[in-house]
């Protein structure tokens, strides 16, 4: 099994406002895959699909090389999977919620969740309905790792909560994730959230998906270039053109997939490029929802 | 799974349990009150089985509380989650229904095994007046079978979508409209009655509800 998560042109609307159109996700096995995309880009949508807990139009998914919905339970006793909103019983106190969460899976890890209880500093006596969010957040993660799942689906699992406990749960996930070779697919819209623990990533807008590639290039690939004496028209280049604006005096390119050498290209259309601009992870993500959007507009 | 599942709805469950626990158990003590020391013949016996009988209706409102309380709270909480932990544990669909299911009809047997005690209390601690007999064993039955159907009922419903939500309570409101015309163009035609008489007569789910709840009859 190369690719813990895969889908093939993958359709689903909910009203008439939104819809996943075509949407062919990759997510090898062993990775740590980032699901980039601002809010009511369909991430929770996708994820839903993923969990069998929505029908999609069309198109096929597989989980852990199991097709769903059909072998729903196969792929869901081997998966941790935490919501974006609280879905736990209220009225369990945490221990209970341990005990309830380990009776329903096999291969629950109960030394391991009794050590994340520790390390998380989480009351054991105290229900859930008084735990505050970060609380919860970190509740939420000690059930999930404490399965000790091949894969790990996280929908924006620190949103919300501060950075103390954000980076509790980023701690908690990575040691995780070092101990075995899970997959981990874990949606958000922080986009500096996800750098330094991704390794893929797959950005989502309006339900389609706008790019997939790896980190490092997702990271160093993205600049922003001032191009003098621009052609007006290009044939095959070495980068992938995002976006083309005119100043004035120049233009500004956005190109992905970017080498230093790569400036021999415009020399030799008689082109030069006065600047080289890095962007950053979050502003390379705003670059791309821009270039996504401008065939639309 | 299913202890598991049990256990999730026995504490979800027990402080209304308890009452009703409570309200089955003493409400054949409260039915023998006064009859103890009447003989046949006596006038009073039969104002004391009207009493009785008076009494016992309390019982079909408490198997509807009942039923309806253990058929809402099953899915209260899954509701409130959006069933997205439920969805998200490893065990097929149909099987999670059918566990919560039984953890409740298991957990409406406690109510009526009160009731059925108070009810040997209440027979053993009186001598009857001759012709007087007393039957919990067949009020036991119907007390399960009563709070058995509301409890289905209930559960079926709110296990449904939203959207089946909807469609019951558009049922009713179209019944209610219905009835209202029929009586703005000056019918006499009963829409209500014909419905509610269907529910609670036989084969009507409700009609084990009515009728007589005596422990003591002649």
């Amino acid at each position: 099994m190369s690719n813990a998560i895969e889908t093939f042109e993958l359709c689903y609307r909910a009203g008439k406002d939104f819809e996943l159109r075509d949407l062919s996700l990759k997510v090898r096995a062993g990775s740590i895959y980032g699901f980039l995309g601002p809010n009511g880009a369909g991430k929770s949508t996708t994820i839903k699909l993923l969990m069998g807990m929505l029908r999609p139009l069309s198109g096929q998914i597989s989980v852990l090389g199991k097709k769903v919905p059909l072998d729903m339970t196969h792929i869901l006793s081997d998966t941790g999977y935490v919501p974006e909103r609280p879905h736990l019983y209220p009225f369990l106190t945490v221990g209970q919620a341990i005990r309830c969460h380990a009776a329903f899976f096999g291969t629950f890890d109960v030394s391991y969740a009794r050590e994340l209880l520790e390390t998380f500093n989480l009351p054991e006596l105290r229900k859930l309905s008084r735990l505050s969010k970060g609380e919860m957040g970190k509740l939420h993660m000690l059930l999930v790792l404490a399965q000790r799942p091949s894969l790990l689906i996280l929908d924006e699992p620190t949103d919300g909560l501060d950075p103390v406990v954000r980076r509790d749960v980023f701690s908690a996930l990575l040691d995780f994730c070092s101990q075995g070779a899970a997959t981990v697919f874990i949606s958000s819209h922080l986009v500096h959230e996800l750098e330094r623990i991704c390794d893929w990533v797959g950005v989502l807008d309006r339900g389609r998906l706008v790019a997939e590639l790896p980190m490092h290039s997702f990271k160093n690939g993205i600049k922003r270039l001032r191009v003098e004496s621009a052609p007006s028209l290009i044939g095959d280049t070495p980068f992938v053109l995002l976006l083309r604006e005119q100043t004035p005096y120049d233009e500004i390119w956005v190109v992905r997939g970017w080498q230093p050498p790569m400036t021999q290209w415009f020399e030799g259309t008689g082109a030069r490029v006065k600047e080289i601009v890095d962007l950053d992870l979050e502003e390379g993500f705003v670059e791309l929802l821009r270039c996504a959007r401008v065939p639309a507009a | 799974m299913f202890p598991m599942l049990f256990r999730l709805m026995w504490m979800r469950t027990r402080t209304g349990l308890a009452i009703v626990v409570i309200a089955g158990f003493m409400v054949p003590l409260f039915m023998l009150a006064g009859g103890g020391g009447l003989r046949s013949g006596d006038a009073p016996v039969d104002a004391w089985l009207r009493q009785a009988e008076l009494m016992g209706q309390l019982l079909p409102v408490a198997t509807v509380f009942l039923g309806v309380y253990l058929g809402i709270m099953a899915w209260a909480d899954d509701h409130l989650g959006g069933h997205v932990y439920a969805l998200s544990l490893p065990v097929r669909r149909e099987l999670f229904a059918l566990y919560r299911f039984g953890s409740g009809a298991i957990l409406l047997v406690i109510p009526a095994v009160a009731l059925l005690a108070g009810s040997l209390i209440a027979t053993a601690a009186v001598s009857l007046p001759g012709g007087v007999h007393a039957y919990p064993l067949a009020l036991f039955g119907r007390f399960v079978l009563a709070s058995f159907t509301c409890y289905a009922i209930f559960f079926a419903i709110s296990i449904g979508t939203r959207r089946a939500v909807y469609f019951t309570f558009a049922a009713i409101g179209a019944l209610l409209l219905g009835q209202l015309l029929f009586l703005l163009a000056g019918s006499s035609v009963n829409l209500v009655a014909i419905v509610l008489n269907g529910l609670t007569t036989w084969p009507g789910p409700f009609e084990v509800l009515t009728g007589r709840w005596a422990l003591f009859d002649v």
